[in-house]
């Protein structure tokens, strides 16, 4: 499925806090995980994603550590309570969005 | 494009050396991942290293990003450009190029000149800072076409100042010492100041005081602060906007 990139740009912020608010994960983690829980809609570029989240632990938003896996050295990162409060305002701005968006075009597509 | 090469091009911006290597290698454990990723669907191990670097995305672009994120705390090119334009004019002033010897006699007017121009520096590198501009915005601003006007900035004015004011090469080594001390310190107290703006209202969200497109106030906290509305956007008033960074002293909103 071809996805508009704007639209998906502009709410990544959200769905990268989403995804950490359930768990601690290290980068390539997020990307797998958006595009399996997304059925490969949100294809993240690594290249998008790592200043994004360097931007948010400066932002307070996040922090990191590292932790071995499977001999492996990752980095972690982790949700803080500005992120969650962030988190929490994204969500709501982009509910009342869509919802208004629904109201305009119709719901599901199987009702129209 | 190699990993190695990528990693080079994507991390070169950074100017810290330690956080350079630490993205170095987050990045190169992703290029790591995904070339896994690629094998585990049969493609051969060049070709599963090339998709691999090819998904990470455009390297110069990263670099860009990594580099805003990233801001070097002490300027260098300041730095530099100071103690360069200072060697030079103080230079062509010692060697009794600028003025004929012998230099304390005949300096008296150059040095009120010097003076001038040192105060002018420390206010106009206030002002840069303050509004956050590009090391060469003259030039970037199109004042290049003036010729040399293009160069002014703080550290230019602070370096002829220097220049035109020191007697001895002891003078000119310590002047430049101690103004670019001195100036490095006001402009991380005017960056501690804005961050520390930043940190305060950044994700906070305020009331619009008024309507208007571009630049307004809101009501947050409690205060009233002037805001910048995103490119394309309007505020209309009584309405709720929230702050996404700030530019020179200026906070940034846009719509909910």
């Amino acid at each position: 499925m071809a996805t508009d990139a704007s639209l998906f740009s502009g709410s990544m912020t959200m769905l990268v806090l989403k995804l950490l608010e359930e768990k601690d994960m290290y980068g390539y983690e997020m990307i797998d995980t958006l595009c399996r829980k997304s059925n490969n809609v949100f294809e993240m570029k690594a290249g998008t994603l790592y200043p994004l989240l360097h931007t948010l632990v400066k932002q307070k938003c996040l922090e990191s550590y590292e932790k071995e896996v499977n001999g492996k050295t990752r980095k972690y990162y982790r949700l803080t309570a500005v992120g969650k409060k962030l988190l929490e305002t994204k969500q709501k701005v982009w509910r009342e969005y869509s919802e208004a968006v629904v109201d305009i075009i119709g719901g599901a597509p199987n009702e129209a | 494009m190699k990993p190695d090469d990528f990693l080079k091009k994507a991390t070169k911006p950074i100017y810290n050396g330690q956080v350079r290597s630490e993205v170095k290698e987050e990045l190169r454990d992703c290029i790591e991942d995904l070339t896994e990723e690629f094998l585990s669907r049969g493609l051969t191990p060049e070709e599963a290293e090339e998709r691999a670097v090819r998904q990470m995305g455009d390297a110069g672009e990263i670099g860009l990003q990594f580099h805003n994120v990233y801001r070097p705390k002490i300027e260098w090119l300041e730095v530099i450009w100071i103690l360069g334009w200072a060697a030079l004019i103080g230079g062509l002033k010692l060697s009794g190029i600028l003025i004929s010897p012998p230099i304390s006699e005949s300096d008296t007017g150059l040095r009120f000149v010097g003076i001038l121009f040192l105060i002018v520096a420390f206010c106009d590198s206030a002002v840069e800072k303050y509004m956050d501009l590009p090391f060469l915005y003259a030039w970037a601003e199109n004042w290049g076409g003036a010729g040399l006007g293009g160069l002014a900035n703080a550290s230019l004015f602070a370096a002829i100042g220097i220049g035109l004011w020191v007697r001895t090469f002891q003078q000119l080594v310590s002047l430049i010492v101690i103004v670019n001390i001195v100036l490095q310190f006001q402009r991380l107290s005017i960056s501690r100041l804005r961050e520390r703006k930043e940190q305060k209202y950044l994700w906070e969200i305020g009331v619009a005081e008024g309507d208007f497109d571009y630049q307004g106030k809101i009501k947050i906290d409690g205060d009233i602060k002037k805001v910048r509305m995103k490119r394309g956007q309007t505020a209309k008033k009584g309405e709720p906007l929230i702050i996404t960074g700030i530019d020179g002293f200026v906070l940034l909103s846009e719509n909910l």
